[in-house]
């Protein structure tokens, strides 16, 4: 794949990869979009292993969402994911506002949880690519799907 | 049913406003053109250096060479050392000194030429990173 091709696929999905990073960060944009960045730098220097680009997408949110882990291990990040339900009411512009419930409900969820909620939803991806992005099986998706679902229902409704 | 309707309309009304999309676009064609600069760094040095090897390669075969001719020139082994004790790894010394002291002037070599290289792969790396830096700073 070449570097126009790789642009040429990336301008098309980056607002989709970058709305779901921002669910994923809970709202935090700054890191959403360092995510996303690092991601697509990634996924860059490894093109030469897509073979398929019909499947660019789910690779891509592969890489995202092992990026995010890998963020979401540093301290930086943790303790931004731990706070964002009481940052975001501190300093919200209207746009970020709009969400803070949303956010503030995935922020109690686990981050595998949160992955495959948004996954389903927002991106309505199958179980089965859900299950080949977090590298899991697709027993543990349904789980992940169920419990993820009670969970924001509780939180949503409180 | 029920519940999956109820988040599927939650999920489908998240349309969030991004920051500036060709902003984000163009700080990845920057971090793209970084990431293109470094690889090709990394080529032109593992370029050069295979040419060091090569370069040291054929000097140390040269030299080697020139001075193996040069200890088969000589006839007879030269009395270099002299034990009076009588041991067969003393006589087996005694016999090939000088083919020894081929071995040690050829490490020596060896080793020379490939410290002479690296040092000179270095001074040459410093002088086209300052004449980069150099470049970098005209107006």
């Amino acid at each position: 794949m070449t570097r126009e091709q790789f642009i040429a696929l990336v301008t098309g999905e980056q607002e989709s990869l970058r709305r779901f990073l921002l669910a994923l960060c809970v709202g935090h944009r700054d890191d959403a979009d360092d995510i996303a960045q690092e991601a697509l730098i990634k996924a860059y220097m490894a093109r030469d292993k897509i073979c398929d680009n019909e499947k660019f997408g789910a690779w891509l949110y592969r890489i995202a969402y092992n990026t995010f882990i890998d963020h979401q291990r540093s301290l930086r990040t943790h303790a931004c994911i731990e706070e964002a339900g009481t940052l975001m009411a501190e300093n919200a512009t209207d746009a970020q506002f709009e969400y803070q419930d949303l956010y503030a409900a995935l922020s109690n969820l686990p981050p595998k949880e949160r992955t495959s909620i948004l996954l389903f939803y927002l991106k309505g991806y199958p179980v089965r690519e859900i299950a080949d992005i977090v590298h899991g099986s697709e027993a543990a998706v349904r789980q992940q799907l169920s419990r993820g679902r009670e969970h924001l229902k509780n939180i949503m409704q409180r | 049913m029920n519940e999956d309707k109820y988040f599927e309309e939650l999920f489908s009304n998240y349309k969030p406003t991004l920051n500036d999309s060709d902003a984000f676009m163009q700080t990845l064609q920057r971090r793209l053109d970084a990431v293109e600069y470094v690889r090709l760094q990394q080529a032109e040095q593992q370029k050069r250096y295979r040419r060091y090897i090569l370069i040291a390669l054929i000097v140390g075969m040269v030299l080697g060479g020139l001075l193996i001719a040069f200890v088969m020139t000589f006839s007879q082994p030269a009395a270099l050392l002299s034990f009076r004790i009588q041991s067969n790894v003393i006589e087996l010394i005694q016999q090939n000194v000088h083919f020894i002291a081929l071995i040690f002037v050829l490490l020596l070599l060896g080793v020379s030429v490939v410290v002479i290289f690296h040092s000179m792969q270095e001074v040459d790396y410093y002088l086209s990173m300052r004449r980069k830096e150099k470049l970098a700073e005209r107006p």
